[in-house]
């Protein structure tokens, strides 16, 4: 083979790694989310003040369905962007144009945690259909995660206040104790002793009273009941007319008068 | 003393640069892609039997094998096999070329020896780490996600989109930094151990062989200093 030959051999396979190279990078960028030229994007701004742990990178999911990413996160030491509120955090998310209409402005923006060892991610609760979709560049307040270290700070000032209360009480608390104890162990000897057959006689008696109040209450609303109570009622509104006094003696003396009035 | 406003003259020397990325990159494929292939599949192996042991769970291993390649063994490994397999060749034909007195012939002509010999070696050695890097990696993460799929029960979806989780461009990029660096590092060495190559052809196999001893130790110390310069600062 001629010199020449051989060195144009040369070239061609140094140039076929170096592109196979390429195409192996732009792969890598391309699974890796760094590049997406096929791709059509809307971007989003939400509001925190509390991240959780989301970094530049971290997945967006629309319904638990990866969509896209968090590109930028700005601290705003000063803005008020949202009315009067004061947030410290501006996330610059990225979502897939396909995920779009389901994202409406009344859609919520949690940040989330999947996996084992907890990944962070923004997750995008899809809005009521009657809302309009959020457009391309809007800003919205995302949902502030719990902050673990605030609860666990706060617990322990509770229980340092609990310990507090305790040890200024302590004798209180001992003779309050006592005193419980003393009720339940009465308590428990009255039930274990000779009185509790007469205290579940006692018992069976008052749910017999209140069975039989239930049925005469029961009976009271019927519409028949009803109906001749209300007919003694203007009986007795028309013998009233009649002679009053007498009527009002009568009902006293028979003692009518407790039941119907 | 004539001005110049470099620091040196250099001139691109087209076809011995194309040759040295043709000998120290294309015909090192073979070798990066057998040996770091089965890098990929120990690693597998390996990491599944400590999550095991430790985790009592495997859901990690892609994420980490991918991790730990594509930040430390991806470089390193393959361009320590770069430095054994073209290390000791530089260094033992510039030693030769010096013992054979070539290197005051090409002076005699005005051709300087670093710009003639080593330039286009750094050039062809810089290509070459970088393009077999890249390709160990892939071969790596292919090897890793047909065993992974094999033993332990995840698809070729799954493996991937831990790897990708977790491993991001910017580790990519990190790791050609460190590719190029070692890739210097390579005929640097060489070329000064051949330079500095005492007389006689048993000077020219000691010459061989502490290239290749000094560039595998300055590529360990250099992947020590790089990975703190990326990662723990």
């Amino acid at each position: 083979m001629p010199t020449n030959a051989k060195g144009l051999q040369k070239e061609f396979w140094v140039g076929v790694l170096f592109l196979f190279v390429v195409v192996l990078l732009v792969i890598f960028g391309w699974l890796m989310g760094a590049i997406g030229p096929l791709q059509s994007q809307s971007k989003f701004f939400v509001l925190y003040n509390f991240a959780g742990g989301i970094e530049v990178g971290s997945p967006v999911r629309v319904s638990g369905v990866k969509v896209g990413k968090v590109s930028k996160i700005e601290f705003l030491p000063e803005s008020t962007e949202t009315g009067q509120e004061r947030v410290s955090l501006k996330l610059s998310i990225e979502v897939s144009n396909r995920a779009v209409p389901s994202v409406r402005q009344d859609s919520r923006f949690y940040v989330n945690m999947a996996g084992i060892i907890g990944e962070k991610y923004i997750e995008i609760s899809p809005g009521s259909s009657t809302a309009p979709v959020l457009t391309n560049g809007a800003t919205v307040r995302g949902v502030d995660p719990p902050r673990i270290d605030q609860l666990l700070s706060q617990g322990y000032g509770v229980f340092g206040r609990i310990m507090d209360f305790m040890d200024e009480n302590e004798k209180t608390l001992t003779e309050f104790l006592g005193g419980m104890k003393d009720l339940i162990a009465d308590a428990n000897k009255l039930l274990k002793g000779r009185e509790r057959q007469k205290l579940l006689t006692l018992i069976d008696n008052l749910n017999s009273v209140t069975s039989d109040i239930h049925e005469l209450s029961s009976r009271m609303k019927n519409p028949e009941t009803k109906k001749f109570y209300d007919q003694v009622y203007d009986l007795v509104d028309r013998a009233h007319s009649i002679d009053k006094p007498l009527i009002q003696k009568f009902l006293q003396e028979e003692g009518i008068r407790a039941r119907i009035f | 003393m004539k001005f110049s406003p470099m620091p040196f003259q250099y001139k691109f020397r087209k076809k011995e640069t194309l040759e040295q990325m043709y000998l120290l990159g294309v015909q090192s494929v073979p070798i990066i892609v057998v040996s770091l292939g089965f890098v990929g599949l120990m690693m597998i192996l390996e990491l599944a039997f400590h999550m095991r042991l430790v985790l009592s769970h495997d859901a990690l291993v892609p994420s980490f094998s991918a991790i730990l390649m594509v930040r430390e063994l991806g470089p390193v490994i393959s361009c320590l096999l770069l430095t054994s397999r073209i290390g000791a060749g530089i260094a033992a034909e510039i030693g030769s070329m010096k013992i054979t007195e070539q290197l005051d012939a090409l002076k005699m002509l005005s051709i300087d020896p670093i710009d003639y010999l080593v330039i286009p070696r750094w050039m062809g050695s810089v290509f070459a780490a970088v393009t077999l890097t890249v390709i160990s990696i892939a071969v790596a993460l292919w090897g890793g996600a047909f065993l992974a799929t094999k033993k332990l029960g995840t698809t070729p979806g799954e493996y991937f989109n831990t790897v990708f989780f977790f491993v991001k461009f910017p580790d990519v990029l990190r790791c050609l930094v460190k590719a190029a660096a070692f890739g210097t590092l390579i005929p640097v060495i060489a070329a000064y151990q051949g330079f500095h190559c005492g007389t006689g052809s048993a000077a020219v196999g000691e010459a061989a062989t502490q290239a290749v001893v000094k560039t595998s130790l300055c590529i360990i110390i250099a992947d020590f200093l790089l990975t703190y310069l990326f990662y723990a600062i």
